[in-house]
């Protein structure tokens, strides 16, 4: 009956216990600072303490209670490990410490060049990666800094061609009401208008006004409600007055630039000599990397005065420079949009129903969106995947080093275990060892990233700000990035080393046979020659593709040619331009002139229109571009007629050349057919030619219908096509009477072969990245190659030795070293050949105009390798081999 | 007349153990340290003074049987050694030889 009753308690005990167990990771805790022999005692007497607790009070009482006998207990040095006869030395003694290090010294310092080589390899290997992970994030980060990131999207136009749909940024002017005045429940909706370069003059009490320019900024006209879709700071003023005309908004720097302070509210400005504006704000200046940086912002209201003109209220002008943006919540979605497009379309471009869109593209696509001018996202990417191939091949050196290794230190090996370390504690030892050498690596790497970062700053002129020390994500990165290396080169040859077995080791019975590694080894280097293989390949593609995109004939003239650029006034004045002309070509160098309104190869300024042609009843479906040109152009640029003649000299809109392309948009084959017909835009035009298609845009982009017609008051470039001569006296006197015609004005002139470079540049950079990068990754594995080599010919040594004196020649004992090499090559081609053809294949995808990828560009890769690969291994198998038997032999 | 050296803790502790005749254990000697004593007392500081014992040979302790209290675990049982014991008894007459010698014993001190 007793008996029973015990164990019913016992069970009852053993129930409250189940439920209400001690806190399990204090438990662990301990576990991990108690020594094992005193675990037992102290884990039951806490677990009795912590039940007596229980009894006496409430849960939560006993598991604080619980806790701090724990930190009591792990902070004591009760349980400090007492030596009996069975507890080994733990690793992190001490003593054991100081003996890793000191093997570890010993063994650096032992073969100096390979750990040279290692740290050499890591370091080029981490720093370059670091900063590559600094380029894809600051092209990841840009305009992340507003709230709202996830819901603005910035409303394009989309024009659905049979060639396919083509993308620009801007919208009508009228837009942004209809859409505002539709569905109301959008958020916030801003109008922008942006132009390029915007002159700032400050009236001055006497003497001539002070004139600022920002070159290569853009100037813009915003709506109040801008400031509501995007962050900004305000240092004086604010955005609430810009619902009327002649007010503006500067950044700080600016402001400092005008005014020498930043509390400017009420002072007047002038902008574009057109615009009189009161500042009435002061934003802080931009921090943060952004693709909106305009450093002046005048109010929508006062867009119509400097225009010159009332806003269009038609849907057919699209200037790319007249933006919308938008942010949205959940009364009113993307999809809500997309579904309610085509009835707003209807309702107020009705004849453009079948190829017009206004499509809302959010804002975390803009800067990647590259048919509207972002950036490559796939050259990014490929900038990634190289940062990853080089710490790849970074570790696999280690690897191959360390394992080729691994025999000299079987002895070592041998007797750690036989003194009692166990598998895990050697494991650790050599991660360890890795660790150390990967952590000096970090810091030199951190260094060359110092340097790096410069030369990439200059690159891209400053646009790429760090604001990267700061940033805990790099912290994070850098970690993760280290901690993979050390275990990508660590894991394996530790493992290969801590698999001796200690009898074969100490009695150096382990031939490089056992290290098991060898196979490993080769592996490894057919990846490394792979990966360079494939990096080689993708540099000569994409040189090769920009060499052929900025070579091939575009269609027109661009040697010698000079564009000046006139006043971005409402209205030209024709007078100032004959009397401009008439200066100009009194400068002897100067041959023709012509005014335009851009030159043949555009600057994202694009101005397209609705036409009716001939005697169709219903507009036609596509909108071409319209361009305004002078009746010299077509010669100066040199573009070909193929039907009828070039335009008459006019100041006024009467005839139109138009361009293949527009020719059979139209549906008709003969250019002659077009020729003396009718063309409806905004008036009546006789188109009297065609000309051959010529390429405005990149070669990105294909060729788009086209037509020209004269109109003096839109002309804004001039175009001088000059003698050879000293072009820079030219500039020189054209600045001059320049500033004598528009005293308003600043100078600005560029050579049209410069200007197309200018459209590659973007991919320029990223290829000269992509190159650097890619070479750096080279060296790396020729660096592991070097190592592997001299590796090789110290194991060989007596083979040679013995070789020689049985009649080998040079040439035999080359060929030992290079056979091996060869076959791995031809491996390692056959590997890469084909991923980077695929991955190649789909860069070019982008370009409208691209090159091949024929066999030759593997062949070269290929050749490439082999030479690099000869070079490395020669110098070393070349001293082997020259090497006196004697020598080599007598040391036995 | 040399012994070796007890800290007031010490001595405190090997008391209990003594005094509990056999049924001395971490949990128990500190309950009945905190008992008697009515100080606060943490587990980990009696643990390491009954090593600190044991190290000195004071104290010798054996393996207990499990409970289900403690999850199974056994218990460390401390008995003291006779050296123990005795350095216990010099202690103490050491300490009754000095008191002996006071002239003036302390009476409660009910008037001041």
């Amino acid at each position: 009956m007793l008996a029973i009753g015990s164990a019913c308690s016992l069970f009852i005990v053993n129930c409250s216990f189940k439920k209400m167990k001690p806190p399990r990771f204090a438990d662990h805790l301990l576990k991990r600072f108690c020594s094992p022999d005193h675990l037992e005692e102290v884990l039951g007497d806490l677990h009795e303490e912590f039940a007596y607790q229980l009894r006496r009070g409430s849960e939560w009482r006993a598991r604080g209670r619980y806790w701090w006998d724990v930190l009591g207990f792990v902070l004591s040095f009760a349980l400090k490990r007492r030596s009996t006869e069975y507890s080994t030395t733990h690793l992190t003694n001490p003593m054991m410490i100081r003996n890793y290090f000191k093997i570890a010294s010993r063994n650096l310092v032992k073969n100096r060049t390979y750990a040279l080589i290692n740290v050499t390899g890591l370091a080029l290997g981490i720093g370059a990666a670091l900063l590559i992970f600094a380029l894809v994030r600051y092209h990841y980060a840009i305009d992340k800094h507003h709230l709202k990131y996830e819901s603005i999207y910035r409303v394009t136009t989309q024009f659905v061609t049979p060639e396919g749909n083509f993308s620009i940024t801007g919208v009508p002017y009228q837009l942004g009401k209809a859409l505002k005045n539709d569905h109301p429940d959008i958020e916030n909706l801003a109008m922008v208008d942006l132009y390029y370069d915007p002159i700032v003059a400050i009236p001055a009490a006497s003497g001539p006004d002070r004139k600022f320019k920002d070159a290569h900024r853009m100037g813009a006209f915003v709506q109040p409600s801008y400031f509501k879709i995007f962050d900004y700071e305000w240092l004086a003023g604010g955005p609430t007055e810009l619902t009327q005309p002649n007010t503006v908004v500067v950044s700080a720097e600016n402001a400092t630039k005008y005014f020498g302070s930043t509390q400017v509210i009420g002072k007047l400005i002038k902008i574009n000599a057109t615009l009189n504006a009161r500042i009435v704000g002061v934003f802080k200046d931009y921090r943060d990397n952004t693709d909106f940086a305009y450093t002046i912002m005048a109010s929508w209201a006062s867009l119509p005065e400097f225009r010159g003109h009332p806003l269009n209220e038609d849907f057919d002008n699209i200037d790319s420079g007249t933006q919308c943006f938008v942010s949205l919540n959940n009364h009113f979605t993307q999809a809500d949009w997309n579904r309610q497009m085509p009835a707003f379309v209807k309702k107020y471009k009705p004849h453009g129903v079948k190829d017009t869109r206004f499509p809302m593209q959010p804002l975390r696509d803009i800067h990647f969106s590259t048919d509207t001018g972002g950036v490559n996202q796939g050259l990014i990417w490929s900038l990634f995947a190289i940062g990853i191939f080089l710490l790849i091949t970074a570790s696999i050196n280690f690897v191959n080093l360390a394992t080729a290794q691994a025999l000299n230190r079987s002895r070592e090996v041998g007797v750690r275990k036989v003194l009692g370390s166990t598998r895990g504690q050697l494991f650790w030892q050599f991660i360890g060892e890795t660790a150390l050498l990967t952590l000096t690596s970090t810091g030199i790497a951190l260094l060359l990233f110092q340097l790096g970062q410069q030369l990439v700053q200059e690159y891209l002129h400053g646009a790429f700000r760090f604001t990267f020390y700061f940033d805990p994500s790099v912290i994070g990165w850098l970690v993760l990035m280290v901690a993979g290396v050390i275990f990508l080169s660590g894991f394996y040859p530790a493992l290969v080393l801590t698999g001796f077995k200690p009898a074969l080791a100490l009695a150096g019975r382990i031939t490089s046979r056992q290290v098991g590694g060898f196979s490993v080894r080769r592996s490894l280097v057919v990846a490394q020659f792979a990966i360079s293989q494939m990096l080689i390949v993708g540099m000569i593609v994409v040189a090769n593709q920009l060499q052929y995109i900025q070579t091939k004939d575009l269609g027109f003239r661009q040697n010698a040619i000079l564009t000046v650029r006139l006043p971005l006034l409402p209205k030209q004045d024709i007078g100032k331009m004959e009397n401009f002309r008439h200066r100009v070509m009194a400068i002897p160098e100067v041959e023709k002139l012509s005014y335009s309104m851009s030159g043949p190869p555009q600057t994202g300024w694009i101005s397209q229109t609705i036409i009716k042609f001939d005697n169709r009843p219903e507009p036609e479906k596509f909108t071409p571009q319209q361009k305004h040109v002078d009746a010299a152009y077509v010669d100066l640029y040199g573009l070909k007629l193929v039907a009828g003649r070039n335009l008459q000299p006019a100041d006024t809109s009467r005839e139109a050349l138009v361009n293949e392309t527009f020719v059979r948009q139209l549906g008709i084959s003969d250019p002659a057919q077009v020729v003396g017909k009718i063309l409806h835009s905004s008036r009546k035009l006789e188109i009297v030619g065609v000309v051959k298609d010529f390429n405005e845009r990149d070669l990105r982009n294909g060729i788009g219908p086209l037509f020209m017609t004269t109109r003096a008051t839109n002309y804004f470039i001039a175009s001088l096509q000059l003698h050879n001569g000293n072009f820079e006296r030219v500039i020189h006197q054209l600045e001059k009477e320049y500033s004598q015609v528009y005293p308003d004005s600043y100078f600005t002139a560029q050579f049209v072969d410069e200007q197309l470079q200018e459209n590659y540049s973007q991919e320029q950079t990223m290829a000269k990245l992509v190159n650097f990068f890619a070479g750096i990754a080279v060296v790396i594995g020729c660096l592991g190659l070097y190592g592997l080599v001299l590796f090789m010919a110290a194991q060989k040594t007596k083979e040679i030795g013995v070789r020689k004196v049985l009649g080998a020649s040079i040439s035999n004992i080359l060929w030992l070293f290079g056979k091996e090499f060869a076959r791995l090559i031809i491996v390692a081609f056959a590997v890469a050949t084909p991923v980077a053809w695929w991955v190649m294949t789909h860069w070019l995808q982008d370009f409208t105009y691209k090159i091949d990828i024929g066999p030759g560009i593997f062949g070269i890769a290929l050749l490439a390798t082999v030479v690099v690969a000869a070079v490395t291994v020669s110098f070393q198998s070349i001293k082997a081999a020259l090497m006196n038997p004697v020598k080599s032999l007598r040391s036995e | 007349m040399k012994r070796g050296y007890l800290g007031e803790f010490e001595e405190i502790v090997l008391l209990t153990v003594a005094v509990m005749e056999g049924g001395a254990y971490g949990v128990a000697v500190t309950h009945e340290i905190a008992e008697q004593t009515g100080r606060s007392v943490r587990l980990n500081q009696v643990h390491a003074a009954l090593e600190r014992l044991e190290d000195k040979g004071m104290l010798k302790s054996e393996m207990g049987e499990p409970t289900a209290e403690r999850g199974g675990r056994r218990k460390r049982l401390f008995t003291t050694t006779a050296y123990g014991r005795r350095t216990l008894q010099e202690i103490q007459e050491v300490r009754e030889s000095f008191w002996a010698k006071l002239l003036n014993p302390f009476r409660p001190a009910t008037s001041l």
